[in-house]
């Protein structure tokens, strides 16, 4: 008689529980991964939106301070300034588009000092830049009629939506041309409302600087 | 028997824990990646905002150097040229420490440069001006490594090497002087104080033929003889809206404006044609005051130096001039004049030397029927060390202008305290800038021109016709007329 194997195996009852409990861990596992993995994105979202508000800010903030001359458009055009050219050549493509040349030669040039006011003047013309906001995206616009130059770039690129706003310290917006016909400096206060996504509004983060804007002598 | 080997389950427990620990490994990194790419976005742009503070700060310990160190060299009478790259102390660098999480420190380097430029509007015709150029150096916290959308590195132009990552930005800014000692009638670091009613303060513009009466230029369009108040010619005051000439006065102008640092101004219903204005004082009898009334002035008045240049020790009575680049100086211990002496400034050899520089080292007196004149077409210094008395028949200034008589009361060193007074008989045209003198005026008719003093006491009928064609002076200060921030990267 042969003798009787000691293996067994697994009952039917021991594999139904095992492979519940399985995929018990695996759909909880699983589950968790998936909102991990929304949550990770999301938050990357909402991180690269509020990274790509921070970037139009300052840059908003270093013409505002450099100009000249501010105007605060309307629909899709955000601003417009006036910036005393200072150098010899400027980035046409790529990502700096719009910012002086760097090269070896291209210095800040001498401005002269005005016989009438006593203050500082630009030489080299005026360079034009048009702030504008299409398609969830702000874009810089550098263009100098003497030479022809006409170089943009993407400044901020949302994946929702973005607004900005212009806005005194008492809170109403500014519109038209600031700080042209007095000494006065100007603080204007940028704030800007953006979303990562179209479909998560309440993911909206808002940011805000202000910038003082020099007075009209103060060139 | 030969059992045969169970089976173990712990088999499908590695699995199970292989597959957990791959996801949870996931997660890690996922979350990891997401913390690290918020810490490099808060230290790139942290450290960019530090590097323009640290920019920033050059510019004011530059400014503020132009103010202590330039400033004092250029007020001399004989000022050196600084143009060019200036050095001095203190050093020409700095650092700001921050703390906390993430702290790194920022540098800051300024280069300051002199440069004399041609300024038709206000003061001397070349003045120097100063350019700062400063460069703010931030580290970027953590890694090298900044790895986000390559336009975060465009607009903040982080320059990267093997070692480290610094955020650069540089600022140039631009400082103008401010001629301010004689921009007002009256400029007092203390008190002001008037008598009566009969005191007037009012403007005119020499140069001006709508703010001035009897202007004359040649053909050429140059002056041959200055414009005078009206009331000079016996009917003006800043009210009137005809000239001698049949022009009109801008009459609504009112420009004779009156300040003191202190708290305190007497008017005693004086009549200003300008603002009265204290430094948060009280303001009594203003009755009379066309102006506004104002308690924010606040005007730094620098001490008033012992003169530049070499000085020739003389006992003439008539002091001839040199050229206008090289001036004749001439110093004496003290000048009393009485009786009816007097004291000439004339020409030189020929009237291109139309430029004379006394220094009195003592006290400058003169009483009686003594007096100083000065020839038509010289330009008159006079530095005095001691006090001042001006009595008898004054100073007779042939010009009629008072941009051709200086008159500075030089500053004791001690801080001890100096008198000046006028209470000559003749009209007197000129600028006196004392700024640590007590001044009275007493009873002097006319006074055509600016004053500055620690005090000023008008005891008497006192006119005084403030010349808004007045510019040059002592520079008492710097004011920012430039700021550019460098966008381009800087290597």
């Amino acid at each position: 008689m042969l003798a009787h194997s000691q293996s067994k195996g697994f009952t039917l009852v021991e594999m139904m529980i095992t492979l519940s409990l399985l995929l018990l861990v695996s759909a909880v596992v699983l589950t968790c991964y998936i909102g991990l993995q929304r949550g990770f994105a999301f938050s990357l979202n909402w991180s690269e939106s509020r990274v790509a508000q921070q970037r139009v800010l300052d840059s908003f903030s270093v013409d505002l301070r450099n100009a000249t001359g501010v105007v605060v458009g309307s629909g899709a055009t955000l601003l417009t300034l006036t910036l005393p050219s200072r150098y010899a050549a400027y980035e046409t493509t790529g990502y700096a588009a719009g910012d002086p040349q760097f090269s070896g030669t291209n210095q800040l040039a001498l401005p002269l000092v005005s016989s009438t006011t006593g203050g500082i003047v630009a030489v080299g013309g005026n360079l034009t830049v048009v702030y504008s906001l299409a398609n969830n995206t702000v874009s810089r616009t550098v263009t100098q009629s003497s030479s022809g130059l006409n170089a943009s770039r993407t400044v901020g690129l949302f994946g929702g939506s973005v607004s900005v706003q212009f806005k005194d310290i008492t809170g109403a917006a500014l519109s038209g041309t600031l700080g042209s016909s007095t000494d006065t400096i100007v603080p204007i206060v940028i704030t800007s409302v953006a979303s990562d996504s179209p479909t998560l509004p309440s993911l909206s983060g808002t940011m805000s600087d202000t910038v003082f804007l020099r007075g009209k002598s103060f060139q | 028997m030969n059992p045969q080997p169970r089976l173990s389950p712990g088999g499908s427990a590695l699995l199970v824990v292989l597959v957990l620990i791959t996801i949870l490994s996931l997660m890690l990194g996922t979350t990891l990646t997401l913390v690290r790419t918020n810490a490099n976005t808060l230290n790139q742009a942290a450290s960019w905002q530090q590097a323009l503070a640290a920019a920033e700060a050059g510019v004011q310990q530059a400014a503020a150097q132009v103010q202590t160190q330039f400033i004092p060299l250029l007020n001399q009478s004989a000022p050196p040229d600084l143009s060019g790259a200036q050095s001095g102390t203190p050093a020409l660098s700095g650092t700001l420490t921050t703390s906390g999480e993430g702290n790194v420190s920022a540098t800051y380097a300024y280069v300051i440069t002199g440069t004399k430029c041609a300024v038709n509007s206000s003061g001397p015709s070349t003045q120097t001006y100063f350019r700062i150029l400063s460069t703010g150096m931030a580290q970027v916290a953590g890694t090298k490594y900044v790895g986000l959308d390559p336009r975060d590195a465009v607009v903040r132009k982080l320059s990267f090497t093997s070692t480290s990552a610094t955020a650069v930005r540089q600022v140039e800014a631009w400082l103008k002087p401010v001629y301010n000692s004689i921009s007002l009638p009256i400029t007092t670091a203390s008190t002001i104080s008037m008598n009566n009613h009969n005191v007037t303060v009012d403007s005119f513009k020499s140069t001006d033929p709508a703010r001035s009466v009897g202007l004359l230029k040649d053909a050429n369009g140059n002056i041959t003889s200055y414009g005078q108040p009206s009331s000079i010619a016996g009917f003006f005051n800043s009210k009137s809206v005809n000239n001698a000439n049949g022009g009109t006065l801008v009459s609504n102008q009112y420009l004779a404006s009156i300040g003191t640092n202190g708290q305190s101004i007497q008017a005693n219903g004086a009549t200003v044609f300008g603002d009265v204005m204290t430094n948060g004082g009280v303001i009594n009898g203003a009755q009379n005051v066309y102006g506004n009334l104002r308690t924010d002035f606040s005007q730094t008045l620098a001490p008033a130096p012992v003169p530049g240049g070499t000085f020739v020790s003389t006992s003439s009575s008539t002091l001839k001039g040199g050229t206008q680049s090289a001036p004749a100086r001439y110093t004496v211990s003290s000048v009393s004049l009485s009786g009816g002496k007097s004291l000439v400034f004339d020409f030189g050899a020929d009237k291109t030397q139309n430029s004379v520089e006394l220094y009195i080292t003592g006290d400058f007196t003169t009483k009686g029927n003594a007096q100083i004149t000065i020839t038509k077409g010289v330009q008159v210094k006079i530095f005095v060390g001691g006090n001042i008395d001006l009595g008898g028949n004054g100073v007779v200034n042939n010009n009629g202008c008072a941009s051709s008589l200086s008159i500075q009361g030089i500053t004791p060193a001690d801080g001890s305290s100096r008198t000046a007074s006028i209470s000559g008989n003749s009209t007197f045209f000129g600028t006196i800038y004392a700024p640590a003198y007590d001044f009275t005026f007493n009873g002097v008719p006319v006074y055509v021109g600016s004053l500055v003093a620690k005090t000023v006491n008008v005891m008497g009928n006192v006119t005084i016709h403030f010349d808004e064609a007045l510019s040059g002076g002592l520079i008492s200060s710097y004011k920012l007329v430039g700021w550019f921030e460098n966008t381009r990267k800087v290597p």
